[in-house]
């Protein structure tokens, strides 16, 4: 399958999970051109009206929501993404609603507090507000969740930026399609998103992109966040981080122990794990009958496994869950003479491991692909702990049911930067932070008029 | 060596009894080899232990012991092309019991010819290259003890040399030992890596014309490195074993069938032989009768029983595990099913399996961070 980005005349061959991809490459004068066409087209994209851009996002989410239109996109993302259908189905009709009209204009409204304030002066105590875009916006897009492309270019578009996309290697094909169907919608797009690859190797295209742009956003990866940072200050662009994250779950009262082993299930399953806002451990309070919600848990993913199904178009996926899986059985159960128990499909659907002391950091790298550590906690301070001496900089989303907002205060006080209900990690209700800021607030600057 | 079910029972008892690692791995799957392992079809359902436990990073591996670690005679280690090797405790015992399937394979391995050719080095430097010491036990390189018990003639020509940087392939001696057999007939074998002689086969095709070596001839590789890569050795692509024989084949002058590969690794007691077949376009591995393979599907990680099902293997050893928790193991490996019983190619009566390779998978990416403990340490 040959993909024709924006821009791009080399050809780079790709096999992932034996799906043969064509990308084209652009080089670095390829995107310095496209760069200027941007560029040039400020002034133009500048006077689009926001209610032109809520129309198109809302046209492209319905017919994303369609199935007829999706279907063959899934086949392509679920085979790339290594993950089943009706998983990729799950999360892109997730994904596209937070496109429809309602929501959209719910963000704008949350984020920047007025709806008009990206097309006029809006009136207020001291005079007149107004949001100017930076210019042309660079988004250096990563690989496994894709709910990150369209939330990253549809604020690009409606902060009335120019934006520069460049896709990821590892999944290099949704943003493109993406992309196409927004000029499907309306062909002007292409006057303020570009979606292009280069080869990533290639560090001094970044540092190219990053002098003759005017803003960076940067999604994932923590080796390629340094380079950007870096390139950032140096150039003095603005740059908007959503670097790797780990995000986690504490159960220190429940109700309903079924039930929320069954929320906590789901917020597993979404995107296998890989995103930002995944649950790799669950702490819970040593009160609660651990055993009853870690098997809980193990029957909630059996369960969801009939709806929501892993697939094994890659045997590495099957074989490392087994591999760690008994690496952290033995580890743990022999080893460190620690009480533990795995709840496990006998393939390598999923795994729940119940140990009575917390992982060791390092195998918290093991928790991709429906599996997760159960740990009992006496004391909310522990977990207060093991977060602060393994995971601060990298936090996100703790799931939490429990009444200790003293507990909350001190969690977000460390980094975490959303706080929900089990089953609702993988769902950004229209207006929630992300990784701590507004990105629409983000994208643009204030400007106040006191004339 | 009487009846395999047996046998293969009794080791599991006792490996569950004496292995307090593969117990807990049985225990959380609720199987008891003495109460659950009945008839041979609940073979199917005896707990595997992963090679990757073995790995010395691991640092589980002196739990995977069945003895008190000063009974074990020494440590054997993978070739590790990954930099973290297996670390399998053995004992003489087990060692002799490999030496005993070699004698039994006879026949598919060859007769001894009247030369012997190695790329490898002498058993002795072999065993003891990059040897350390751990808890007072003596690592020794696996494929250095399986030389060491293959039945070489004193006149065998080992062509790795051991010098002031490390190992190094003799090739003039090669090219001297192939000038000595042309267009003789002689019965040699050549064996050793593959990597390595298919190395020097393309370097001695710059050097010289082809031989013609005869039909007398074994070529007898081992130790995989199909995919390119064995040790710290690299051709920096795969090669595939029909380019192998066919090159090495018309180079040497010696018919495709008289080639042989060994399929083995250091979590394992018996290694398996497979010839080459020019239907088949590769090798096919002859399961022998003392040990058993299950090939399990890659979803579902059942038993396969289908003519040209693909899976992960596992191997069920009756006989030489008496040391380590080496009675059932799945190994990253992945093989198809040729036949249940009976080989197309020479219509021997076993299973007959073709190894596709080894499982390569890259570790999961997205924005959710993978922790980079080495840095902050």
């Amino acid at each position: 399958m040959r993909i024709e980005y924006t821009c791009g005349n080399t050809a780079l061959s790709k096999n992932i999970n034996d799906i043969n991809l064509e990308l084209r490459c652009s080089s670095e004068n390829e995107i310095i051109e496209e760069i200027s066409r941007l560029n040039s087209n400020k002034r133009k994209v500048h006077n689009i009206s926001v209610k032109d851009t809520i129309d198109i996002l809302d046209k492209c989410a319905k017919l994303w929501l369609d199935k007829e239109y999706s279907k063959k996109h899934i086949e392509v993302l679920s085979h790339i993404l290594n993950q089943s259908q009706e998983l990729v189905t799950y999360e892109l009709e997730n994904t596209m609603q937070m496109l429809l009209r309602e929501n959209i204009e719910k963000i704008i409204e949350e984020e920047l507090g007025n709806i008009d304030v990206l097309d006029k002066w809006v009136k207020t105590s001291y005079g007149y507000v107004h949001r100017q875009p930076r210019g042309v916006m660079f988004h250096n897009i990563s690989g496994n969740a894709f709910v990150v492309i369209p939330i990253s270019i549809s604020m690009g578009l409606l902060s009335k930026n120019c934006n520069l996309v460049k896709v990821s290697g590892d999944e290099p094909y949704f943003a493109h399609a993406f992309y196409e169907s927004l000029c499907e919608i309306e062909p002007s797009i292409k006057d303020r998103l570009s979606v292009l690859y280069f080869n990533s190797d290639n560090s001094g295209i970044y540092e190219t992109i990053v002098k003759k742009t005017d803003c960076v956003i940067h999604w994932g990866g923590e080796y390629s966040g340094k380079i950007m940072a870096e390139l950032c200050a140096k150039y003095d662009s603005h740059l908007i981080m959503h670097g790797a994250k780990i995000s986690f779950e504490v159960i220190d009262k429940i109700k309903d122990i079924e039930k929320t082993a069954e929320e906590i299930a789901k917020d597993i399953i979404c995107w296998e794990q890989k995103a930002c806002l995944s649950p790799r451990i669950v702490f819970v309070n040593s009160e609660i009958d651990i055993k009853l919600l870690a098997s809980g848990i193990a029957n909630g993913l059996q369960m969801f496994n009939e709806i929501l199904p892993k697939v094994y178009l890659n045997p590495w996926s099957s074989m490392k869950a087994i591999q760690d899986r008994q690496y952290c059985l033995l580890k743990y159960g022999i080893k460190k003479r620690e009480d533990i128990k795995v709840y496990s499909s006998n393939n390598a659907d999923y795994t729940v491991i119940l140990n009575n002391k917390m992982p060791d950091r390092e195998d918290i790298n093991r928790c991709f692909n429906r599996f997760i550590f159960i740990c009992p906690y006496e004391n909310s301070d522990e977990v207060y702990e093991y977060v602060e001496k393994n995971i601060t900089q990298y936090l996100q989303t703790m799931g939490y049911s429990g009444e200790d907002n003293d507990f909350i205060e001190k969690m977000t006080l460390l980094g975490v930067s959303i706080v929900t209900k089990p089953g609702e990690m993988p769902l950004h209700y229209p207006g929630t932070s992300h990784d701590g800021i507004h990105n629409l607030n983000e994208m643009t600057f204030v400007v106040s008029k006191q004339l | 060596m009487k009846n395999f079910f047996q046998d293969f029972k009794d080791n599991l008892v006792k490996q569950y009894m004496q292995c307090p690692a593969y117990k807990l791995i049985c225990d959380n799957q609720n199987f008891d080899p003495s109460i659950n392992l009945i008839c041979e079809k609940d073979i199917e359902e005896v707990p595997f232990i992963t090679t990757t436990v073995f790995k010395k990073s691991a640092e589980i591996f002196t739990q995977l012991l069945r003895v008190p670690v000063e009974n074990i005679d020494k440590w054997t280690v993978s070739s590790s092309t990954s930099g973290d090797p297996s670390i399998v405790g053995r004992r003489m015992c087990d060692l002799m019991q490999i030496k005993k399937f070699m004698a039994l394979d006879r026949k598919t391995l060859g007769s001894a010819g009247n030369h012997d050719c190695v790329f490898y080095p002498k058993p002795e430097i072999m065993k003891k290259y990059k040897s350390e010491t751990v808890l007072g036990k003596n690592t020794e390189s696996y494929i250095g003890n399986i030389l060491d018990i293959f039945d070489f003639k004193d006149n065998t020509v080992f062509l790795i040399k051991e010098d002031e940087e490390g190992l190094s392939i003799d090739l003039n001696e090669f090219k001297q030992f192939l000038l000595v057999h042309d267009n003789l007939e002689n019965h040699i074998s050549i064996r050793g890596s593959t990597i390595l002689l298919y190395n020097a086969i393309n370097m001695l095709k710059e050097k010289m014309t082809p031989l013609n070596l005869g039909k007398n001839v074994l070529i007898h590789t081992g130790g995989g490195g199909w995919d390119g890569k064995k040790g710290s050795l690299s051709i920096g692509t795969s090669l595939k074993r029909q380019v192998f024989v066919e090159e090495v084949s018309e180079f040497l002058g010696v018919p495709q069938e008289n080639f042989i590969d060994t399929y083995s690794f250091t979590e394992n007691c018996f290694p398996i032989t497979g010839h080459y077949s020019q239907e088949y376009k590769d090798y096919l591995f002859h399961v022998p009768n003392w040990g058993k393979v299950i090939i399990r599907d890659i979803n579902t990680l059942k038993p396969l029983h289908n003519k040209g099902d693909k899976g992960f293997i596992q191997m069920l050893n009756a006989y030489g595990t008496s040391t380590f928790a080496g009675a059932s193991i799945l190994v990253d490996d992945i093989a198809e099913i040729i036949s249940l019983d009976e080989c197309p190619d020479c219509n021997e009566s076993c299973m007959t399996i073709k190894i596709i390779g080894r499982v390569k998978g890259a570790e999961a990416k997205g924005c959710g961070a993978t922790l980079n403990v080495r840095s902050d340490e």
